[in-house]
């Protein structure tokens, strides 16, 4: 059991073109037993991050402890992780079962007890009728559950899984997401999980870190990204369709404030927390976001503010609608019920509720409150 | 495509095909007959294609100095011994060049050990004989041609070391590393069976090359140890070449990379086609 530390950790790797600072500053507690989903986009660091925790990448600096003891200069095998790699990297020149079976034989377990583990793991990961086969024959899910089994297989203090869903199809990837957190929830043991898919990251983690650019950007539980993301990133990698944003001034009156964009044609009115905040502070230029699905078009549950938008694009996609909208110079978009019947050009009035407003500081991209 | 130029296109092929096999195998052919045939028949002004009167006893007569078959020996040993080292030192060199480019010297060291191939042996005929005869086992023995062949076969065998390795997956080695194994055993356990049919077509490369090779063996050997290519040209009677017993000699000579070659060819055609980790 292994709660991990990641203290200022840093990765820069030597490469022809100069160094390239992969980690930057990279602060984070997770807990024993946790859930934790790295999430970031492709290039942001992921891997190098993992690649740390289990030992494979130097630290360039900083420290990552294991339950409060460095372990820095530990080899990969002496720090007791599993990890699944997004290539699966199963040994191809030998069975299922060789494979399940190498983590026990290097640390000398007994033949008959090895036998032992493989078929209580092969249950587990519905492998019994494949631990014959090689590597090569089977399928992207197969190599999936061997990868995740060889990982399990030997009882480690922490699982590791980088992208290990990246390549399987969506009805699998519903299936294995629903496996892996049934798993969790019976082992109890630490999981960090990257993905750059946000569904994935929504779907199991606890906690998520999101990284962008090297550097952590926030870690928080799903419902914390989701309604308070730090910056705006956050909020446009969080979420789908992605969150709508407009460039807006603010204008005070006295102690009446309004967001109102360049060309006038749209204004919000922020919810009273916001407005006590904009009021004392001296920022002009913000940055407003507001998600899709906070955007109706019926004024009921508290929707009581609202504002017009003629309609650009009706996409209907099954279990819901997503209308493209144009106000001014701005196009954002709105989830609607899948029955919504608005026509291009047709004017419509969107409802949404003042506390559903995210506001940016337009310089720094930080969230205001 | 059409049915018609498809069949044009076949006929094409067998047409090139065919006179491709004319060249290749005439060689074959004529040693093939000449070792059957009698020493007067091979210097007939008219050649005949076809023995007059076969002479298997050729195939005897060359082994009329016993030392003869001990040629063949000294040359298998050579060959053999020249391909391990090889083997050994390529795989571990390719390794490093593969996994650690920038510690193993970069992809300049790389590529002056494979230009090392590329310049004519020739050049270096006499000064490697001086100097292969101040060594305390002189030129006339096994192990000078053994580590002599090593200027040709450890520049190859590293090369193509490498590219297998680098085709052979970083992250098994890595996912080793995690289940518990060392660098070694990882290496040994996971990345060796990968590479091993490039390995195996490697190593027949080199020992065909130090099988054949004549220039330096005629210069380096001849008394101690004698390779069979230094042996072929002495059949002759005379100023008469015996060129009967030459292609009886070669024939018998070719049997071992041959048989070499069709017990090792679906390794060799795993080997040298790309992607030789797939599997
Ligand atoms: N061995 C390496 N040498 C040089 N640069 C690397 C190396 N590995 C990764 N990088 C660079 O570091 C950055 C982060 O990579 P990575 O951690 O793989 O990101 P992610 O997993 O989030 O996609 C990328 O810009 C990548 O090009
Ligand atoms: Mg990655």
């Amino acid at each position: 059991m292994a709660g991990i530390t990641l203290k200022n950790v840093n990765k820069i790797y030597p490469s022809r073109y100069g160094p390239v600072h992969a980690v930057k500053d990279f602060n984070l507690e997770i807990n024993d037993g946790e859930f934790v989903a790295l999430l970031g986009p492709s290039g942001c660091g992921k891997t190098s991050t993992l690649r740390m925790i289990v030992g494979l990448e130097t630290i360039s600096s900083g420290e990552i402890l294991f339950d409060g003891r460095r372990v820095n200069e530990l080899e990969p095998r002496d720090r007791n992780v599993a990890m699944a790699f997004e290539t699966y990297a199963l040994y191809p020149n030998f069975t299922i079962a060789e494979n399940l079976s190498f983590p026990l034989e290097v640390r000398g377990m007994g033949e008959a007890e090895r036998k032992k583990k493989i078929d209580k793991i092969a249950q587990i990961m519905r492998l019994e009728s494949i631990l014959e086969q090689k590597p090569p024959m089977l399928s992207g899910g197969e190599q999936q559950r061997v990868s995740l089994g060889r990982a399990l297989i030997r009882d480690p203090d922490a699982f590791i899984l980088d992208e290990v869903m990246s390549h399987l199809d969506a009805n699998l990837k519903f299936q294995m997401l629903h496996d892996l957190k049934i798993l969790h929830r019976e082992l109890g043991k630490t999981m960090v999980y990257v993905t750059h898919d946000q569904m994935e990251a929504l779907a199991l983690a606890d906690r998520i870190a999101v990284m962008d650019h090297a550097l952590l950007q926030q870690a928080g539980t799903r419902n914390e990204v989701y309604r308070e993301p730090a910056n705006r990133f956050v909020a446009d990698f969080i979420g789908e369709p992605p969150t709508n944003f407009f460039d807006m001034l603010v204008r005070r009156n006295g102690n009446d404030v309004n967001i109102v964009s360049e060309d006038g044609a749209i204004s919000f009115s922020p919810p009273e927390k916001l407005t006590k905040v904009l009021a004392t502070n001296n920022i002009d230029a913000v940055t407003l976001g507001i998600r899709p699905q906070h955007l109706g078009l019926s004024g009921t549950d508290g929707k009581s503010c609202s504002l017009k938008a003629e309609v650009h694009i009706n996409e209907y996609l099954g279990e819901r609608s997503i209308l493209t909208l144009k106000s001014g110079n701005e196009t954002f978009r709105a989830l609607v019920p899948p029955y919504t019947s608005a026509k291009k050009g047709e004017t419509v009035k969107l409802h949404y509720a003042p506390e559903d407003l995210m506001l940016f500081d337009a310089k720094t991209t930080n969230l205001i409150a | 495509m059409s049915e018609k130029n498809y069949a044009l296109v076949k006929v094409l092929l067998l047409i090139f095909l065919g006179i491709w096999m004319l060249f290749t195998l005439f060689p074959l052919y004529w040693q093939l007959i000449t070792a059957f045939k009698s020493a007067g028949e091979t210097n007939l002004t008219v050649p005949t294609f076809w023995p007059d009167e076969w002479h298997p006893e050729n195939f005897i007569a060359v082994f009329a100095d016993k030392s003869n078959f001990g040629a063949l020996i000294d040359s298998f040993v050579i060959a053999t011994g020249n391909t391990l080292a090889s083997l050994f030192l390529g795989t571990l060199a390719g390794y490093a060049f593969a996994r650690f480019p920038r510690q193993a010297g970069g992809e300049n060291l790389s590529f002056w050990i494979l230009s090392n191939r590329m310049f004519p042996p020739v050049a270096i005929l006499i000064p490697m004989f001086f100097l292969f005869d101040a060594m305390p086992w002189g030129t006339d023995s096994h192990i000078s041609l053994i580590i002599l062949y090593l200027v040709f076969n450890m520049p190859l065998a590293t090369w193509l070391m490498m590219v297998f390795f680098r085709d052979a997956p970083r992250e098994l080695e890595e996912a080793a590393y995690l289940d518990g194994f060392t660098p070694l055993q990882a290496f040994r356990r996971v990345t060796l069976p990968l590479v091993l049919p490039g390995m195996v077509s490697v190593g027949i490369l080199c020992w065909i090359f130090a099988w054949n090779e004549y220039l330096f063996a005629n210069l380096f050997v001849g008394s101690a140890v004698r390779t069979f290519t230094i042996v072929i040209p002495t059949f002759t009677n005379g100023s008469q070449t015996l060129w009967n017993l030459q292609m009886a000699f070669s024939l018998i000579a070719m049997i071992p990379p041959v048989t070499l070659f069709i017990l090792l060819r679906r390794y060799m055609v795993r080997g040298l086609s790309l992607g030789v980790v797939k599997g």
